[in-house]
Formats: C-alpha cells, structure tokens, sequence
C-alpha cells in the first residue's frame, strides 16, 4: 500500500523545474495555488489543482495516479498587445520542454507521464488582455 | 461466516532450479481444468447415452504487465517475459506454484509453457503479455522440489 502522499513531493519537483524561468528576456515566477505578497506581476505559473487516487493494476504493487495542473498566466497592456498570444505560448513550450519527457519526484518512481492540454482561456477588455493556458501532469507513481 | 477471496492474493509461480519466482507482473491468472467425457450408446441401453469420465487435463493463464526480471538490472526474484521467453526456448517442462492465497489450496505441478505473447504498444501504454501453461501429470498439494 502506498502510504506517503505525494501532493508537495510533485508540486516541489515541478516547482523546480518552472520556477525562475527566462522566456523572452522575461523571468518567469511560479507559485502555488495564488500569486504570493500581492505581488504586481504580469507573467506568472500556478500550481493548481491537483488529484490523486490509490490504484492496484497489478498484484505487484499499489501505486498513485496523480494530476497537477499548471496555469500560465498572461496579462499585458491592450496599448501594448493586440491580442498576441505569442508569450503565452513561449511559457508554455518552455515548460513543456522541461517537464520532459519525466519529472523526477523525490521518493517516488515515475512509472507512467503524460501531458494533456486544457482549453486556453481568455479575459480581453478595454484595458488589458489577460490570457491563461493550462497543462495538466498526469503521474503514476509507485 | 464465509470470506470470499481477494484475487490479488492468488500468486503463480515457476520454479527456476533453486525458488520459485513469481510471475510478474500479473493483472490476473487462471487454472483451468477439464475432464474429458467418453460416451457410449449400446444395445444394453437403448435410447440411452451413457457417460463416464476420461481423463483430467488442465492449463494455467497469466496475463500482466512486462517488467524487466533479467539479471542484468531487473528484479531477477520475479519471472515476466523476457524470463519465461528463456525458459520457453529450453522447451522442457517447468514446474509451477500457485498459492491461491487459501491456507491448504496451494497447487504444484508441471506444465510446458505452449504460448507466450508480448504486446507492446504505442504512447503511454505499458507493455503487456500473456502466457499458456499446459499440464502435464497430475496437480499436486506437495511440493515436487521440496
């Protein structure tokens, strides 16, 4: 029976990798759930919402089957952006990038990953256009 | 009060000259066993067929995942394809175990391993095999290599 969880062991090894990133000369911070200090920043990744479940496929062993989603996080001036997504997507392929092909998770062994990519979404105003992407980390781990 | 029986603690076994090493890593095995039927129709019975029992002959299943169980780097206490793969080769009988997972019901005997399947296949997908062990002689309560 698996008995550690690995909530903040998959968060700390994705944090890692994401955090401090440098994408168009821009770094790029990550925190989990929310943006720390009310910090006035515009590009940022979130560590959002995450699942687990105790799965046994095989008489072997019991194992985790976890998800964390990644939130990329985009804001920029309507004056200054048109409505490009470019950043966005720069972001994105850079942690895509990283997080390959497997994310090493202290303690535990990475059997199975896979990326799956959420509907992108986005908040344009007169002011601002704010776009978010989403990854999902789907990890089995034993 | 009757305790119905976890699949899981049913465990099939082959024998590898010195133990007997799982095979792994198993998603499910089977014992199957038949007893031919030899019927007659006489004169004595008219209208009648009479049936008596020929001869018992079973076969084991195992289906599971594919792990690496060779001695250079894997888990050489277990036995998954690439070890049944040698063991199949060799072409000559293997003795098996299986602990049912009740006290008084582990079965031993022996068996040719007749087939043995890996699938591998694309993306996310954990290779996977299957193997056949056909009976030979009797199955037994005691172990034939204690």
């Amino acid at each position: 029976m698996v008995n550690v969880n690995p909530d903040k062991y998959i968060r700390k090894a994705v944090f890692d990798l994401v955090n401090n990133i440098v994408v168009s000369s821009k770094t790029i911070k990550c925190f989990d759930t929310r943006v720390a200090n009310n910090q006035n920043i515009t590009e940022y990744v979130l560590l959002t919402s995450q699942t687990k479940e105790v799965i046994k496929p095989t008489k072997c062993d019991y194992r985790w089957e976890t998800s964390l989603l990644i939130e990329i996080y985009t804001k920029a001036s309507s004056a200054g952006n048109q409505g490009s997504r470019l950043l966005l997507n720069d972001i994105e392929q850079a942690i895509y990038t990283l997080i390959l092909p497997k994310v090493t998770v202290s303690g535990f062994t990475n059997l199975i990953q896979n990326v799956t990519f959420e509907t992108q979404l986005e908040t344009v105003t007169d002011s601002e256009n704010i776009f978010r992407s989403f990854l999902r980390l789907n990890l089995t781990l034993i | 009060m009757s305790t119905p029986i976890k699949g899981e603690l049913g465990i099939l076994y082959i024998h590898d000259g010195t133990l007997y090493r799982p095979i792994a890593c198993l998603t499910s095995n089977s014992l199957n066993t038949a007893v031919s039927i030899i019927e007659s129709q006489t004169k004595c019975y008219p209208g009648e067929v009479i049936k008596q029992a020929g001869t018992l002959s079973y076969a084991l299943d195992a289906e599971g995942e594919y792990i690496d169980t060779t001695s250079i780097g894997g888990d050489d206490t277990k036995a998954s394809h690439d070890y049944l793969l040698t063991k199949q080769q060799l072409l000559t009988p293997v003795t098996w175990k299986l602990d049912t997972g009740v006290t008084g019901a582990i079965y031993y005997g022996t068996a040719i391993l007749s087939d043995l399947t890996l699938d591998q296949g694309a993306g996310d997908e954990i290779s996977t095999f299957s193997t056949t062990l056909e009976g030979s002689g009797a199955i037994v309560t005691v172990d034939p290599e204690a």
